[in-house]
């Protein structure tokens, strides 16, 4: 019986056909099919995935919105209470376990003051079309207004916990590159020159500070997909991470191999789009 | 010659009482780091907050109110179920009566084992592959390099689960787990160091006087390496401490009765609600004790690499 | 001849963990309309901070300007409002700096950062400034110029990039220039070209410039008046001839007397002045240069030399014993 089976499933060929065989059908789209719930991997990533997109994006918004302007005011105001205050912040934010910190904001944000709701994607009671499953985008195309309210109500707290960490990631790599420019001859320059020091900071030492930036932003992507593994777990959120994880104990195979390829496209994509911007903000690489 | 001037005599030495000008004090590099360190107010703090878990995990016996047994359990006491914090229970006690703050004050030592073990274990296959890496170069450097690229690309928490459950969850095997995710990291310090220095003018200037390749290794290019090794490794004690403690979490790492205070956290997580303190405290003292060892790391690294101010 | 600039008592120190650097020590003269005047100096002596306080570009901390007047078109800039002294630097006082590379921003258009400056003083819309900056590239020696005002700094050669930073600094037309050690990073003949362009540039517009260097060859060439500045002192001043022929403080000598000659011994050594300069933190007071020089009495040791006139009203020196080192005394 078991010979029977292991001919059947192909696994009798030598190793390179069975890698050619995988390959042809992820081409086609075929990522096989859930040990666990027998439906297929396809079907069941289309509807995690985006879930697990549209988190990690909010959360990589909020980190970059808040953590640039953070950095550059504490670099701004070297060795002030600001800075401190910024500098021992960011170290308490990168200290905290990630799923302590979703604990603690679902517990007063959720429970003790009701603000927020404590699972979930959207509430049961809204009715929505779902076409890309970005919820957000897809309230949009429908001109879904109470869908696009309930969406992101229930998508702040687990959005704001997992930005909790590159956030602070974020505002020490701006503060220390923005401390490096500021001192550079040609922010010296800019100032003799007579412009304004807002202008100096904005437009003179930002765009060179930016490039290790962008290498911490790059970088924090996969921190972001680790943190939305435990994220996912505390508010229920139906995404990737909890899928993956929940395959990788149960030993769920085509699970496990869709969710490792799923994140080396993401770490590629990711990658592919740092190095293109790098030539935006350095012009030197450009022209080389 | 200029002028009517006679030829004024600029021969002449330097004049006495010159002497504070030219003397210069000899400081040797170690020193000059050491200092720094203990100015840096933040790090002073950082050692501060290891040195009392480290203390605490110490003196447990005498400081806890309940202990183990011979088999790690600890008594459970129903009837006291649940309390929140007293004056009797500082932390509270949890689901069947046991004393939070012991749990807490013994699950000290877990993680500091978990911590130092992990890097310990990354350094050291770390360090020797990317120092082979690195003297070897060619195919042998680039075949390393990508297997740790590849390491990299994946989160770490993902890629220390599947370690943790091909080899079996349990405390030990998830300290392993969190050390192998750690070894790119040393890895790549090793051979960045090894490379950069093996350049550097200084090793050629000590060379050509007749320093041999050993003394070159030894005096030269070691106490260069070790520094951004050894700030790595106090920020990589607390990664490894965080990533102990989410394993715990999805219990995949220590296991029941270990005090672990991942562990605590997700056996206590469904009586958050009503009872916060027991999901609190763990995540306090995880939290404690990660910020020392990145306050560390931190002047341990503007100590040991400072740019002048 | 008006006077553009006075400086008086001028004092500039920095804060640092190790106690106290005195880097400009009480620093007083003045500059007339369309003058060149060069300042000379090893490095450390004060130069280029001085010229920084002028402008009010000292970093503060560590620094800080603690004392002085610097009376600029009637206006003393070390009290004036920041966005009073905004207006002025730029344009009408500029300054060039040492290394192009570094000092023009290289994430920006060599246009652009020409372009802010007039937009900013002289009000220009974009393309009333596009036009000005290739004809001030052009003036500068820059060939094609219109066509280059899209590249990028690292798309320029040294030479080019400094007189790209001379067209930038001469884009709203000062009436005071600042050029710090503008050749020191260039090669000699590049030097040269520059030096030139100065000369040229200065005949035709008729500005000041103070050009701050180690090179006394090249104050030889260019400049009418000289100071000489060590340890944050000016030791010796006046016009080039003066200072040069009728050497007066032992310090500029011994400088004079370090450059090698053409009918020198091929073999000789080199004249050096022995010594090193002073520690400049927590200095004391007595002439900086008493430690080295073959001259210093009690007097020298204790108090320190105020700018006297020498036979000449306009060249003065900071010696107590000038008279008598000229008539040969030891």
């Amino acid at each position: 019986m078991r010979a029977a089976l292991r001919e059947k499933l192909g696994l009798d060929d030598p190793l390179p056909v069975q890698y050619g065989r995988f390959l042809a059908r992820i081409a086609k789209g075929d990522l096989g099919v859930s040990i666990i719930s027998r439906i297929p991997v396809a079907t069941e990533l289309r509807l995690f995935l985006p879930a697990t997109i549209e988190l990690a994006l909010s959360a990589m918004a909020i980190a970059i919105v808040v953590g640039v302007p953070l950095g550059v005011i504490a670099a701004y105001r070297h060795n002030s209470l600001t800075d401190l205050g910024t500098t021992f912040g960011s170290l308490v934010g990168v200290s905290m376990p990630i799923f302590w910190l979703a604990l603690m904001m679902l517990w007063i944000f959720g429970l003790k003051l009701g603000w927020f709701p404590i699972g979930g994607r959207i509430d049961r009671s809204v009715d929505l079309q779902v076409i890309t499953n970005l919820y957000i985008v897809d309230s949009i195309i429908t001109l879904n207004f109470p869908a696009l309210l309930s969406t992101v109500h229930h998508l702040t707290l687990p959005a704001i916990a997992l930005a909790t960490i590159p956030t602070a990631f974020i505002t020490r790599i701006t503060r220390s590159a923005m401390l490096d420019v500021l001192g550079e001859n040609y922010v010296r320059t800019a100032r003799a020159k007579g412009l304004e020091e807002r202008s100096v900071v904005s437009r003179h030492a930002l765009k060179n500070a930016m490039l290790p930036v962008i290498t911490v932003i790059g970088l924090q992507m996969g921190l972001l997909m680790t943190g939305a593994i435990l994220t996912e777990t505390i508010f229920a959120w139906p995404g990737m991470g909890r899928w993956v994880v929940n395959g990788i104990i149960a030993r769920n195979f085509p699970v496990v191999q869709a969710g490792v390829l799923v994140f080396a496209m993401i770490f590629v994509a990711v990658n592919l789009v740092v190095d293109v911007s790098y030539g935006w903000f350095n012009p030197r690489i450009r022209y080389n | 010659m200029p002028g009517s001037v006679a030829e004024p005599d600029l021969k002449g030495l330097a004049r006495p009482g010159t002497e504070k000008q030219s003397q210069a004090v000899v400081r040797s590099p170690f020193r000059d780091a050491m200092r720094r360190l203990f100015t840096n107010k933040l790090a002073i703090v950082g050692m501060l907050m290891i040195g009392t878990v480290i203390l605490v995990a110490f003196i447990a016996p005498w400081l806890a109110s309940q202990h183990p047994d011979k088999n790690g359990v600890f008594e459970a006491f129903p009837r006291n179920n649940k309390l929140p914090p007293s004056i009797e229970h500082l932390m509270g006690t949890d689901v069947i009566g046991r004393d939070m703050a012991s749990l807490i004050i013994y699950g000290a030592r877990i993680s500091l084992l978990v911590g130092v073990f992990a890097v310990s274990l990354a350094i050291l296959v770390g360090a020797t592959l990317g120092a082979i890496a690195g003297f070897a170069g060619g195919t042998v450097d680039n075949v390393i390099m990508r297997i740790m690229d590849i390491m990299i690309a994946f989160p770490t928490i993902l890629l220390a689960l599947v370690i943790v459950v091909i080899l079996g969850p349990g405390l030990f095997n998830a300290m392993v787990a969190v050390g192998i995710v750690a070894i790119p990291a040393f890895a790549r310090i090793t051979r960045a160091s090894v490379l950069g220095e093996s350049g550097k003018e200084y090793v050629m200037a000590a060379r050509s006087v007749g320093a041999g390749a050993r003394r070159v290794l030894w005096r030269h290019v070691m106490p260069n390496t070790l520094s951004p090794i050894i700030v790595a490794a106090s920020l990589g004690i607390a990664s490894a401490i965080l990533d102990a403690a989410a394993l715990g979490f999805l219990g995949l790492g220590a296991q029941p009765p270990t005090p672990e205070w991942g562990l605590l956290l997700s056996r206590n997580r469904g009586y958050m609600f009503t009872s916060p303190w027991m999901v609190f405290f763990p995540g306090i003292a995880i939290m404690f004790l990660v910020l020392g060892f990145n306050l560390l790391g931190d002047g341990l690294r503007d100590a040991l690499d400072p740019k002048l101010d | 001849m008006n006077e553009l600039l006075r400086i008086e008592d001028l004092q500039t120190r920095f804060y640092i963990r190790d106690g106290t650097v005195n880097a400009v020590n009480g620093v007083s003269y003045s500059i007339n309309e369309g003058e060149i005047l060069g300042v000379v100096g090893e490095s450390g002596c004060g130069k280029s901070v001085h010229a920084l306080s002028i402008m009010r570009l000292i970093p503060d901390p560590p620094g800080k300007i603690e004392s002085g007047e610097v009376w600029f078109d009637g206006q003393d800039l070390l009290t004036v409002s920041d966005e009073e002294i905004r207006q002025v630097r730029g344009g009408r006082l500029a300054m060039v700096f040492q290394d192009p590379m570094s000092s023009l921003n290289p994430a920006m258009t060599v246009g652009f950062q020409i372009e802010e400056a007039l937009q900013l003083h002289l009000g220009m819309n974009d393309q009333q400034a596009e036009d000005r900056t290739a004809e001030l590239l052009t003036m500068v020696g820059i060939p094609d110029a219109s066509n280059r005002l899209d590249d990028y700094p690292h798309q320029f050669s040294g030479g080019m990039r400094q007189r790209v930073m001379i067209a930038m600094g001469l884009s709203c037309d000062p009436k005071l220039l600042i050029a710090d050690e503008p050749t020191t990073a260039l090669d000699v003949t590049i030097q040269a070209q520059i030096v030139d362009l100065m000369k040229r540039l200065q005949a035709e517009l008729g500005m000041a410039v103070m050009w701050i260097t180690h090179d006394l060859g090249v104050v030889a060439d260019l400049a009418e008046m000289v100071n000489v500045m060590y340890a944050g002192y000016i030791v010796e001043r006046g016009n080039v001839r003066d200072v040069f022929k009728r050497t007066r403080h032992p310090y500029t000598l011994g400088l004079l007397r370090s450059l090698p000659g053409l009918e020198a011994d091929p073999g000789a050594e080199l004249a050096t002045i022995p010594g090193i300069p002073p520690d400049l933190i927590d200095l004391e007071p007595g002439c900086p240069f008493a430690a080295r020089c073959a001259y210093a009495n009690e007097q020298c040791w204790t108090e320190t030399p105020v700018l006297e006139p020498t036979e000449s009203e306009r060249h003065t020196v900071a010696c107590w014993r000038w008279e008598d080192i000229m008539r040969g005394a030891v």
